[in-house]
């Protein structure tokens, strides 16, 4: 038997007849063939259904709807922080290059891109809330519980954004326009902004999508980490106790969510520049 | 340029080819050496890998061992404290070094091995094949690699082999992409076609002529992301779904010392940055190889 198995996890430590684990198996469906199931699983889920929790015995849909805020909110708080803190990071390396500023900025990514999410949290669990208590430790104590977990799982990301707009910045005030731009005498602040980072910016927005599936994999570590409720802690729950029902809803989000999220993407890199066109019929003329 | 007078005596053909072989190879290790970020990263890593295969010797005390010193601090006996059962952090830590390791060159591997396979496809027939392939790549892309490498691991049960697979499949796709890429535009080049029309088979044209093309692009990829799976490895066994103990693995490592953490901060803090100086140091010996590989990186 595979350590998988849902209904040995349901059964563990306990007496029971091989009659009981068969009828246990007939009554979750777990008796039929993977394709059969598959399909009867995505029937019901194009109805809204996304069945029971073997665990809890509740409408798995009720269950993520209640958890789902509160992931939203981390993921939409780090983001924030990535953005804010990440592109202006890459900006003044881009713009200081070769000084000081930029090897001290480099510094700091590397080493913020080389440590595990999990310890960073938990360094900073015990520096900011236990030592220097600015934060409170508990995971429901409203938005200030917010702010440790949403720089924790935002700044790593930030840090890769830092570095892809370092480059991508200094490819870009390299071109003959920002040369032009000035020499036309325009101020340096909007030679980097509107002719610099403008054009800068589709690199970036693109691994902002790339991220948002990364940030998910991050909420699984930073949930479980401060111990707030959300998908991350349900899905580790769910696996832990093969509760698949569950689990395939987390799945299914998270690859919905990327999909989404990429697909707005690719359609801000259009909007952002013109030369970008999904259009089928336009392509193939 | 001494060689030049012996290698006289070869056909002139071949004079010319070796002659411009030593002379990239000088290029890219002169760019190599020059990058101090890069040797750092080397020293690091070999470093590494010899305290893992010397753990035996190298760690002052028995890694599972239990002794009275419960907790005690960083001291002079116990440079880097003790837990919770008395056991030597120093030397779990060595010992996880062998795992930690073992499992990101191992995740690479495997990540590379499925990543070539199904680049190699897409990239080489194209057409429908490649339709498939990309439909492949992006459904797995889809889903964040941590939460693949989590269902498989609790699925599968959590050994060592099945830790690198379930990480190995969740980084295929970046192998993947960057070879179908590179394939796609290397198979319409002069030298393929040429190939092509004195008659050499799809097998040989992808051996001879397209995988030394990609080489470098790979190497660098794979040490880049040995970093990554280290990563993940180490995510995995903080979650518990890894190593399990009593095996010590740096992830397990901090996973068990979170719980004492206030009183016994060492037992989080040396692990870590084990995987942090790890990290750091594949992260630097790719940067410096992908600087010295890659002519457009170059300074």
């Amino acid at each position: 038997m595979l350590p998988g198995d849902p209904v040995m996890h349901m059964f563990a430590g306990q007496y029971v007849t091989a009659e009981n684990m068969a009828l246990a198996r007939e009554t979750l469906g777990l008796d039929k063939p993977i394709y059969i199931r598959y399909f009867e699983w995505l029937l019901r889920i194009m109805q809204g259904d996304f069945g029971t929790s073997i665990v809890s015995k509740r409408p798995v849909a009720d269950m993520i709807l209640s958890v789902l805020p509160r992931t939203l909110e981390l993921a939409v708080a780090a983001t924030l922080v990535t953005v804010v803190f990440g592109i202006p990071a890459g900006v003044l390396a881009a713009i200081k290059k070769n000084t000081w500023v930029d090897s001290a900025l480099m510094v700091v990514v590397s080493l913020c891109v080389a440590m595990p999410l999990f310890w960073f949290g938990l360094i900073a669990l015990l520096f900011f809330s236990v030592e220097l208590r600015w934060f409170p430790v508990a995971a429901n104590a409203g938005w200030s519980s917010l702010v440790l977990p949403a720089f924790v799982l935002g700044l790593q990301s930030a840090c890769m954004i830092a570095r892809l707009t370092r480059s991508s910045m200094l490819q870009v005030l390299g071109d003959e326009y920002v040369t032009t731009a000035r020499s036309k005498g325009l101020s340096p602040w909007r030679v980097v902004t509107v002719h610099g980072l403008r054009n800068a910016f589709i690199p970036i927005l693109t691994l902002l999508g790339v991220q948002a599936s990364w940030l998910l994999g991050g909420a699984v570590i930073t949930e479980t980490v401060f111990a707030r409720p959300g998908l991350g802690t349900m899905a580790v729950d769910a696996i832990r106790q093969m509760d698949f029902p569950v689990l395939q809803a987390v799945v299914l989000i998270a690859a919905l969510t990327y999909t989404t999220v990429n697909l707005v993407i690719d359609l801000m890199n259009a909007a952002l520049d013109p030369r970008i066109v999904y259009d089928t019929e336009a392509s193939k003329a | 340029m001494s060689q030049v007078g012996p290698t006289l005596s070869l056909p002139v053909v071949d004079q010319t080819e070796v002659h411009a072989r030593t002379t990239e190879f000088q290029i890219i290790r002169r760019n190599f050496v020059k990058n101090r970020g890069a040797i750092a990263g080397l020293a690091i890593i070999l470093a590494l890998v010899f305290t893992a295969i010397f753990a035996d010797v190298l760690a002052p005390y028995d890694p599972i061992e239990q002794s009275r010193a419960f907790m005690e601090p960083p001291s002079a006996a116990h440079l880097f404290g003790t837990d919770a059962l008395g056991r030597d952090l120093l030397s779990r830590v060595i010992y996880g070094a062998r795992v930690s390791l073992a499992v990101g060159l191992g995740a690479v591997l495997i990540a590379l091995l499925i990543g070539m396979f199904v680049g190699l496809m897409g990239g080489y027939f194209g057409g429908r094949v490649d339709a498939f392939v990309v439909m492949v790549i992006d459904t797995f892309m889809s889903f964040p690699g941590l939460l693949v490498a989590m269902v498989i691991a609790a699925m599968l049960g959590s050994s060592l082999p099945v830790v690198m697979l379930a990480i190995g499949i969740g980084e295929f796709t970046l192998f993947a992409r960057l070879v179908r890429s590179v394939v796609y535009t290397e198979r319409e080049r002069d030298f393929v076609l040429a190939s092509r029309s004195l008659g050499a088979s799809s097998f040989h044209i992808l051996i001879t002529h397209i995988i030394p093309n990609i080489l470098p692009s790979l190497i660098v990829l794979v040490t880049l992301s040995i970093g990554n799976a280290i990563l993940s490895a180490a995510a995995l066994g903080f979650l518990g779904l890894g190593a399990q103990p009593p095996t010590p693995e740096w992830g397990n490592l901090v996973n068990i010392g979170q719980e004492y953490m206030r009183e016994a901060p060492w037992l989080v803090w040396f692990p870590g940055l084990a995987i942090v100086a790890t990290v750091l140091g594949a992260n630097m010996l790719g940067d410096g190889l992908r600087d010295a590989l890659d002519p457009k990186h170059r300074r």
